[in-house]
């Protein structure tokens, strides 16, 4: 290899990775601030989680019979206050606080409720008529805690009592002694979830992390004038290119491993935003496809590395390339949007397509689930892709047009 | 050794351009047939007006820039088909190229004499060698950014002399210089061409022609109208001083410029 390459990769590094400035914003800002926003996110989910659980439901009864209430004493449903309305007249104030969310649930019983359950065989049965908020969620959760766990509970007490006994209404049971309700392995659940969000994030990363930096190696060295300085000396236009090419790459590398560092960081309080109870010690990761991983994203970043330094190449400013770089950067948005809403069904020709198959590849390997003619489909394309990148920078390196003002 | 035959460089100009600069023609011929040859050991002047395609001459000499036709040999290598073995043998210095300001001193002589392909020690030496000249030697450790725009200059002109180079080409040496600045490198090209350098300055300042060069070149409007030592030009143009020869010379020739 070219000691010269050497030179050049180890300016470009030097100048991004002594310049306080760019590694605070291209390197430490974007680990940070991920930090910081999933901490966030995570801890404001996990309260509202907190405080469904342990939330009383303040309901208000009407005709409130006497079964009811010796039925909830014994009941193991404890998560309810109950306030005894004695006037039916007031069913419309009580509604109010049901909108202004000062209670969760009105129930009305009909009169003589008890009565009337006795007599069911010469009388039409009893009724209970329920309330609730469907814009407050503790409201919803109460409707779902009363009607689909209490009443239907009282119901089948009352039954019991008229069989004789509660244990005539048991017919079945479900998983009594069944441990193993899950078939997924855990590991593989980890990655499901796991693979559905990671991977776009890692191509947002990898992209975001390159854009800026990548923009000013050609487009501001032009602008500069630095750039004829190191074109006039005996290298080659081509070893300049290739050694930005490199440098790029690995700097969105380092990029996106501060960003993966960030969301790591904030897991203790973030964990609930990827999937309830994700253990990531229980994510094992077998070596082949880690190798598959380090594979597929370094082909990811060959393609936005090249798309960025062309773009850079052949816009005259730092600001013009910053105008021709944000459509790209729409591109590698709305795959990586495509890609999570993406249905999982198996289509080739998806693979076919830059960026977009190269982000689902990415979640394949994650969820453990890769068909290995679909990779080699797509990496097959995107060195197609960045071959055909790098030739075109490279001959735009020899054109006068682009190289000066 | 520079020989320069039948060159023409044409620059196309984009639309946009075009716009820009209410420009009527898609092309502008900056340099048209012109041929001329420096020899080792003598100063070569190119004396011209603005626009005239000095730079122009000078670029496609550097290899930044190709030939539209004609060629150029320098040292025996074609700037068309062995860019490489040019630059290695050259050293070009215009006003417009710059330093990535963030480095320091010290830090931009080894990266550069990296990109030339020299030793560690080489690089060592020639660099205490031309901070000695250039007086850069107290700064070397800050960053450019902090440079005046005279120690910037300088410190450019360390830069492209690195690698001790047989043919110097220097576009408009002293422009922007302050006269102790300028004489440091005025001395230093006569310098060089004692000890058997080929060199080429272009100049748009009378008496840096006159003071510097053995012999001068006059191009007006892309085109080498004459060329000669300082008593030649005299003589062929029957005028006293240089100043004159150049404004009877502009007079003939400066309407048909493209
Ligand atoms: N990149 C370019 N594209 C189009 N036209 C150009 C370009 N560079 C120079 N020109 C034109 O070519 C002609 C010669 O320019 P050049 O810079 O060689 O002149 P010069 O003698 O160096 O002038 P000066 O004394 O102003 O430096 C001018 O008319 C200029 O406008
Ligand atoms: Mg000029």
């Amino acid at each position: 290899m070219d000691r010269r390459l050497l030179v050049v990769i180890k300016k470009e590094l030097m100048r991004v990775f002594t310049d306080r400035r760019l590694v605070f914003t291209a390197l430490l800002l974007p680990g940070l601030s991920i930090a910081v926003i999933y901490s966030i996110m995570g801890m404001v989910i996990g309260n509202m989680d907190d405080e469904r659980a342990i939330h009383m439901y303040e309901i208000e009864t009407y005709n409130v019979p006497s079964s009811y209430i010796s039925y909830m004493d014994e009941s193991p449903y404890d998560k309810i206050n109950m306030h005894e309305m004695v006037d039916i007249s007031q069913l419309e104030e009580s509604k109010m606080r049901l909108t202004n969310e000062s209670i969760d649930m009105v129930l009305v019983f009909d009169e003589n409720f008890d009565q009337k359950m006795s007599d069911y065989r010469i009388n039409e049965i009893p009724n209970i008529d329920t309330y609730f908020n469907p814009i407050n969620e503790y409201s919803q959760d109460a409707r779902n805690y009363i009607v689909n766990g209490i009443l239907q509970d009282y119901k089948v007490a009352i039954v019991g009592e008229r069989l004789g006994d509660i244990k005539f209404t048991q017919v079945f049971s479900i998983d009594i002694d069944n441990s193993e309700i899950s078939v997924a392995s855990e590991e593989k659940l980890a990655g499901t979830v796991i693979s559905r969000i990671l991977p776009i994030l890692i191509s947002i990363f990898l992209f975001a992390g390159a854009m800026g930096i990548g923009i000013d190696m050609v487009a501001g060295e032009k602008e500069r004038g630095t750039m004829a300085t190191i074109l006039l000396t005996p290298v080659k236009r081509e070893t300049v290119a290739l050694g930005k090419l490199i440098s790029l790459a690995i700097v969105a590398i380092f990029s996106t491993i501060s960003s993966i560092l960030g969301i790591l960081l904030s897991f203790p309080f973030s964990s609930k935003l990827f999937g309830q109870g994700l253990n990531i010690d229980k994510i094992s990761f077998p070596p082949q496809y880690i190798l598959l991983l380090l594979i597929a994203l370094l082909i990811l970043v060959g393609i936005y590395v090249g798309l960025i330094i062309l773009v850079s190449v052949i816009s005259r400013s730092v600001k013009e390339a910053g105008t021709y770089i944000s459509p790209i950067y729409m591109v590698v948005l709305i795959s990586a949007i495509l890609a999570v809403m993406g249905n999982g069904e198996m289509n080739y020709m998806k693979y076919l397509i830059p960026i977009y198959g190269n982000t689902i590849i990415i979640q394949n390997i994650f969820s453990l689930d890769i068909n290995m003619m679909y990779f080699l489909i797509n990496s097959f394309v995107s060195i197609l892709v960045i071959t055909g990148l790098v030739l075109i920078i490279r001959k735009m390196f020899y054109n006068e047009k682009f190289m000066f003002k | 050794m520079i020989e320069v035959r039948n060159l023409t460089k044409t620059y196309f100009v984009s639309k946009r351009e075009r716009k820009k600069n209410k420009m009527k023609n898609e092309y502008v011929r900056a340099v048209e047939n012109v041929s001329f040859s420096v020899r080792p050991g003598e100063i070569y002047a190119l004396l011209g007006p603005n626009g005239a395609g000095k730079t122009t001459t000078l670029r496609c000499m550097s290899t930044l820039i190709k030939p539209s036709s004609g060629e150029i040999i320098i040292d025996g290598f074609d700037v068309q088909n062995d860019s490489e073995s040019v630059r290695e043998n050259i050293s070009f210095l215009t006003n417009e190229l710059k330093l990535d300001e963030h480095f320091s001193a010290d830090y931009t002589m080894k990266f550069f004499g990296g990109l030339r392909n020299m030793l560690p020690e080489q690089i060592d030496l020639r660099k205490n060698y031309l901070f000695d000249i250039f007086g850069i030697e107290g700064f070397k450790n800050k960053q450019i950014s902090d440079f005046s725009t005279g120690m910037k200059q300088k410190l450019g002109i360390a830069v492209s002399l690195l690698n001790d180079p047989e043919v110097i080409i220097f576009d408009e040496p002293t422009n922007g210089l302050d006269i102790l600045t300028a004489k440091t490198v005025t001395d230093y090209l006569l310098d060089m061409k004692e000890q058997g350098k080929t060199i080429i300055i272009s100049t748009h300042v009378m008496r840096v022609a006159e003071k510097l060069s053995d012999r001068i070149g006059i191009l007006i409007g892309g085109h080498l109208i004459i060329e000669g030592t300082l008593k030649e030009i005299l003589e062929k143009t029957e005028t006293e001083t240089l100043d004159d020869a150049f404004f009877a010379l502009y007079e003939k020739f400066g309407d048909d410029n493209g």
